[in-house]
């Protein structure tokens, strides 16, 4: 394919630079490990003052509200300028995450990618023996080209709230509706959040109507991307 | 095909196949979403099957995995049935090696793949494309002959899912009452749908969640969907 100066190419051209580099064991790229193993030092990030957290993903597990939660508190701390890219087919499987409190944009992702100051990281390229491996980007002029790449997506996308995704729930609901997942009882949320059971029991009435599903059990499985 | 083609390289092969589906290629056909394919398609598409039927996906989604059982419950004895996942299915969904057992094997996949017969097969957009979940399908010799390609290569490089010998972790029935479970329905009617006693749905029920190691049935319900993540 012939290269143009366009957006698109620019971001293509990136992900194929860099999938060689990672083969190649060259120069700029840091090997992190396997994603468990990236995770912690991706989690460092979160606890240092950093000026932007750009993130894009394709998808995210059921539980990534909590996880951002966590996150995002030390982040909004620092004044970190915060930002999330996901397809809309990833928050109709984990709709939850429409709670996510990141200003988050719908639109298309054409590979993971997290863009904090000095770095980047990513996954190695899909297919490969180094599918499930991520890596820092430490070569100031690639984390440059990645930063531009994330504006390309991010200018692209459109926010949340002019998407066509389910828009947030009230937030005892939500809080009902977290309680729900995790396989909690009635009663169990009722003593939870100081509410009568009567309450939970008109919260997840709710919550399966915003799932849109046929039953409790059905809301859980359409929470979790499993309906 | 431009270049020397993707030569079995299954990265290079999603390149070109994807590149020739998003635009407009005519050696590819587009046919809707991975759920019209698979739910209104499958009998057809299975039924026709005789010889093989190739499947590849990189993270499936526990509703892709139920839409897709059409396509082996309608396949012959005999048909060389094969699927790969990355290892990461199998802990985003617990009951996933049970299912496709004993055919499935886990390594690198990069995109959707289905290949029938070696005569037809199925590639779907790329991840975060705006196009994500629409399939389409190839007749074309010369791209149905590098999709085949491409699956071997996958297929040499993964091992599988449950070791040769092995059981998987749950019984055929606990795999046909999760996906039952996971559409919402009573133990009275899965007891009715797999015309078995509701006595034996509830044991049934209770050692999924036992060998989840879920807190009840809801909690089961989530981990069969998603593993808890």
């Amino acid at each position: 394919m012939a290269r143009g100066e366009n957006a698109s190419d620019a971001v293509l051209a990136f992900a194929d630079d860099v999938r060689e580099l990672m083969l190649a064991e060259g120069p700029g790229l840091r090997l992190l490990g396997t994603r468990a193993e990236a995770g912690a030092v991706i989690d460092g990030f979160s606890t240092r003052p950093q000026r932007r957290a750009w993130n894009m993903q394709w998808t995210m597990g059921s539980r990534a509200f909590d996880e951002h939660a966590e996150a995002n508190a030390a982040s909004r701390a620092f004044g970190t300028d915060l930002r999330l890219v996901v397809p809309l087919t990833s928050l109709r499987r984990a709709p939850l995450n429409v709670h996510i409190e990141t200003p988050m944009r719908i639109g298309a992702v054409p590979y993971p990618l997290l863009v904090v100051d000095e770095g980047a990281f990513l996954s190695g390229p899909l297919g490969t023996r180094l599918a499930d491996t991520f890596w820092a980007v430490e070569d100031p002029e690639l984390v440059e080209r990645a930063a531009r790449v994330y504006v390309t997506v991010w200018d692209a996308a459109v926010p949340l709230a002019e998407s066509e995704a389910p828009q947030p729930l009230p937030p005892r609901t939500l809080q009902v509706a977290l309680r729900l997942v995790d396989g909690y009882t009635d009663k169990e949320i009722a003593a939870a959040l100081g509410v009568s059971e009567r309450t939970v029991s008109g919260e997840v009435k709710r919550v399966v109507e915003w799932a849109g599903a046929r039953s409790r059990g059905h809301a859980v499985a359409l929470l979790v991307g499993a309906g | 095909m431009p270049g020397a083609g993707p030569g079995g390289d299954p990265p290079a092969f999603f390149r070109w196949v994807q590149g020739l589906a998003v635009s407009g290629d005519p050696r590819l056909t587009e046919v809707g979403t991975v759920d019209e394919l698979l739910a209104a398609r499958a009998a057809q598409v299975g039924g026709g099957t005789r010889l093989s039927l190739w499947h590849m996906t990189h993270l499936p989604t526990w509703p892709e995995v139920r839409a897709a059982r059409g396509l082996t419950a309608s396949s012959r004895r005999g048909v060389d049935l094969r699927y790969v996942t990355s290892e990461r299915s199998l802990v985003h969904l617990p009951m996933l090696s049970s299912h496709h057992h004993p055919y499935l094997r886990v390594g690198p996949v990069v995109g959707p793949m289905l290949l029938l017969d070696h005569a037809v097969v199925f590639v779907g957009a790329p991840f975060g494309h705006p196009r994500t979940g629409t399939v389409w399908s190839s007749t074309n010799g010369p791209v149905v002959a590098e999709a085949v390609r491409c699956f071997e290569t996958a297929w040499s490089a993964a091992h599988p899912a449950v070791p040769p010998g092995e059981n998987p972790p749950f019984t055929r029935r606990m795999v046909d009452i999760a996906f039952l479970l996971t559409e919402g329905a009573s133990d009275r009617e899965i007891a009715r749908r797999l015309h078995v006693s509701e006595r034996t749905v509830s044991a049934d029920v209770a050692e999924i969640v036992r060998r989840l190691g879920a807190r009840g049935r809801a909690h089961a319900i989530a981990l069969v969907g998603s593993g808890g993540q």
